[in-house]
């Protein structure tokens, strides 16, 4: 199994009682509780199985892409085309759903992302683009596509009856579980073992960690760039065909939200390493319902989305200052 | 011991922007035989090692594996053909741990279907090769927290792992302890019984005797010759790696030195530099020589104001000089060449009179605007006055060569006026042309009055530029001398 010492990553074998290295591997956690117990007593309703069932399905469609992007970043890259990417893939299944079958247009939806994604990688890999400028135009170019050929309508016209089966991706429900939280633990387990358990995994945080050194170590800087912004590609094909399953219908704006901050921002306030080479997938979610449970509890309080922004934008750079988050 | 060549280089040329680092080398490397490469720095010892390793590609010539033409495209494919390096600079991943970074991209795996890294054999492995080499190292520990001689160690670990054919060596020892060195010797040995070819970088004259069979010496980008380890002697090998008439090249000429000017009693900083003190005359030029990491460099950032200082004094002018930051002292009148001119010595994206006034701004100023008329007409006359070939004054920095780069960065000194001036490597990686103007701009400097410190790796350079010479070695000085007592040996013998 995982080496002891090995799943989160920290500075050296450590003896003795250290405050630093629990409160850097602890630390996010202990916050998160805190968060729990004092919405718990001041958000009415918060602490329900129901609310808590809500604040996850919600949160599992965000969960897919947050996935891709904590591979972007601990490589060392950074992926901003995720809004766009959601937008588009979720047009594209929504088309196809309509015109052809449920399943071709998942297949649609999972391969445009793929698509974008692996074009990215291969601009960032083998052209050697910055990948944050390449992701931004991206973000501009599958932003204008997902707008472009309804000219800014939704697409409508999916018929529920032929389409129950996609629609219980997205909606159904097994033992009372929301069928797209199961999956989104599936796919965190797959990033997971991705991570830990596969040579290129391995290969994600070296690169992240020091480029040069990873190729003079026969890493394949252009070949694994393409796999990892394919995959992130995929992360959004997933999110935005689910979103569609979940509408049934498709919205061209409806990445444009939250979801590239969010994408970040989880691996960020997580207390992964935005310079990449260190990290796990299990920070991300963590990082991930911190904001969205910290939203709803506001919500539940009565606080207004617009001053929720603020008060979730101060508490990002709270956790980078207490050194949670690591940009210090 | 077998004498077919395992790998041939002929005629290699390698070029990079305003230098040709390897002008048509050739080289035989056999396999049981460890090889000495040695040279000045510059010489072009880790270019070739580059290529060798797949990380650069030769502009001419060919390369010869076991016999048949070859070309060595990526450091991955140089990997699977066999050759494995260590870099004289580390290429190891600070944020992994040991054992991560000995089986970097060699992972072994486990399963059937689903091929995962076998962690645990990973980590008993990289146990297993640790203790081959004496090392008392846990795989698990983070490289970041190590120290630079367990970095070292942990590089040839990662080289030894291999199964390699060809294994290239790039001054792997100046870290390393004494017993830590014997037990990398011995390993050597054993690869070299096994039929193992080594190319094996070094300075260390003690050590070409000791474990080498053949040396080949390069200087200035050429293959000077190749040798029997066994007979030729130390003194002919600096022979070979400095081997140039001195006198012709260096424009020195006896001069009056004058009053006392700068005066640096005790600089003690933990871990870099221990008690330095010297002094510099009006008029002279003070050359500073040592190994590459003998911290020279720091020595003038003492003086400079960018190195903390535990203890200290420096004394300008009679004056106590307490410089806090490069802006004090260039104020009281200090002016660096930077080693690294791209990084720390120019702006390469302004114009060459940006960065000729780019440091005495002050100078410029008529009432709250700056005066872009003074600024081209100092700018030109600079230009002018040092041979700075460029289009114009308005020409970006970017687009000149080396040499001409170099002048302007110097010009910047002037500029502020500096009565001292430091020059951290003033000629490293320009042409003899640029050399030779930027030696005679150093004693028309020194015969108005003002004290230069040359820091210089390039031997013959200290010998033929400086009125008095001194030698460091980790941090502290080991040696002084005046210019007609100086000689090579005496300097390498400081230094080593």
């Amino acid at each position: 199994m995982i080496p002891q010492g090995n799943a989160i990553p920290l500075q050296g074998a450590k003896t003795g009682l250290d405050i630093g290295f629990y409160w850097e591997r602890y630390g996010v956690i202990a916050a998160f509780l805190v968060i729990l117990a004092i919405s718990s007593v001041l958000a009415p309703n918060f602490l329900s199985v129901s609310n808590f069932l809500n604040v996850l399905t919600t949160m599992s469609f965000v969960l897919f892409v947050t996935y891709g992007q904590t591979l972007v970043i601990i490589s060392g890259g950074m992926d901003l085309s995720h809004g766009s990417l959601v937008s588009l893939s979720c047009m594209a299944s929504a088309a196809l759903v309509a015109i052809e079958h449920p399943w071709i247009g998942l297949a649609a939806g999972l391969g445009v992302g793929a698509l974008c994604g692996f074009i990215n990688g291969v601009i960032i890999g083998i052209i050697r683009l910055n990948a944050i400028i390449t992701t931004l135009g991206m973000l501009y170019i599958a932003g204008g596509l997902s707008l472009y050929f309804t000219e800014g309508r939704s697409v409508e016209g999916i018929d529920p009856e032929k389409a129950s089966n996609f629609h219980f991706l997205a909606e159904g429900q097994i033992f009372h579980i929301p069928f797209v939280i199961i999956l989104a633990l599936v796919f965190l387990i797959l990033t997971h073992v991705i991570l830990r358990h596969t040579r290129f995994g391995n290969h994600i945080y070296a690169l992240g960690g020091n480029e040069e050194a990873a190729e003079i170590a026969g890493i394949n800087y252009a070949r694994m760039k393409m796999m990892i912004f394919t995959l992130s590609g995929l992360s959004c094909g997933v999110a935005g065909s689910l979103l569609t399953a979940r509408m049934l219908s498709g919205e061209p704006r409806v990445g444009s939200g939250t979801f590239l901050l969010e994408s970040i921002g989880a691996v960020v306030v997580g207390g992964n390493d935005i310079f990449g080479g260190t990290g796990n997938v299990g920070r991300t979610v963590l990082g991930l319902m911190i904001l969205h449970f910290l939203s709803n509890a506001l919500n539940l309080i009565g606080i207004s989305t617009f001053a929720q922004q603020v008060i979730v934008g101060i508490v990002v750079i709270l956790f980078c200052y207490l050194g949670l988050a690591r940009g210090k | 011991m077998n004498s077919d060549p395992i790998l041939s280089f002929r005629n290699i040329v390698k070029r990079f922007p305003g230098v040709e680092a390897l002008k048509g080398v050739d080289l035989d490397l056999n396999a049981g035989e460890v090889h000495v490469l040695v040279g000045a720095n510059g010489a072009g010892k880790s270019t070739l090692v580059k290529i060798l390793a797949g990380v650069y590609h030769p502009d001419e010539g060919e390369i010869y594996y076991e016999g048949r033409p070859a070309s060595i495209r990526s450091p991955e494919q140089a990997l699977e053909s066999g050759i494995s390096v260590v870099y004289q600079n580390f290429n190891l991943i600070n944020k992994m741990n040991v054992g991560q970074n000995i089986f970097l991209n060699r992972e072994p795996v486990k399963g059937r279907f689903f091929k995962r890294i076998d962690w645990k054999r990973l980590y008993s492995d990289a146990a297993a090769v640790l203790q081959r080499l004496h090392m008392d190292l846990d795989p698990k520990v983070k490289v970041g927290a190590l120290t630079v001689a367990d970095h070292q160690m942990i590089e040839i670990a990662k080289a030894l792992s291999i199964e390699c054919r060809i294994l290239v060596l790039d001054e792997p020892t100046s870290s390393l302890s004494e017993q830590e060195t014997e037990e990398l010797f011995s390993r050597i040995s054993k690869l070299r019984e096994d039929g193992v070819a080594i190319l094996y970088i070094s300075h260390r004259m003690e050590e070409i005797k000791r474990i080498g069979d053949r040396v080949t010496v390069f200087r200035d980008g050429r293959k000077i010759g190749t040798e029997d380890a066994r007979e030729i002697t130390v003194d002919q090998i600096i022979k070979m790696m400095l081997g140039r008439e001195i006198d012709k090249i260096y424009p020195w000429i006896g001069r009056p030195a004058g009053e006392e000017l700068l005066s640096v009693e005790g600089l003690s900083s933990p871990g870099i530099l221990r008690d330095v003190s010297f002094t510099l005359h009006r008029g002279e030029i003070l050359g500073l020589a040592g190994l590459v990491g003998a911290k020279r460099t720091e020595v003038a950032h003492a003086i400079f104001g960018a190195l903390p200082l535990e203890s200290g004094r420096i004394i300008l002018n009679g004056r106590h000089l307490e410089p806090k930051t490069p802006r004090d002292a260039i104020n009281a009148g200090i002016g660096l060449l930077p080693e690294d001119k791209r990084k720390h010595g120019m702006f390469s994206i302004l114009s060459v009179s940006k960065n000729i006034t780019s440091a005495g701004l002050r100078k410029l100023k008529t009432g709250l605007a700056l005066s872009l008329k003074r600024e081209r007409e100092v700018s030109e006359d600079f230009v002018k006055k040092l041979n700075i070939r460029a289009p114009s004054v308005n020409t970006r920095m970017e687009s000149l060569s080396g040499g001409n780069q170099q002048k302007v960065v110097l010009t910047k000194c002037l500029f502020t006026n500096s009565e001292v001036l430091i020059f951290d490597e003033p000629t490293k990686g320009i042409d003899v042309g640029a050399k030779e103007d930027i030696y005679r701009l150093m004693i028309e400097l020194a015969q108005e009055g003002k004290g230069i410190i040359m820091i210089s790796s390039d031997i013959p350079e200290v010998l033929g530029m400086s009125d008095r010479i001194m030698v460091m070695k980790e941090g502290r000085i080991t040696a002084e001398m005046f210019r007609d007592e100086a000689n090579q040996q005496k300097i390498l013998g400081a230094a080593l």
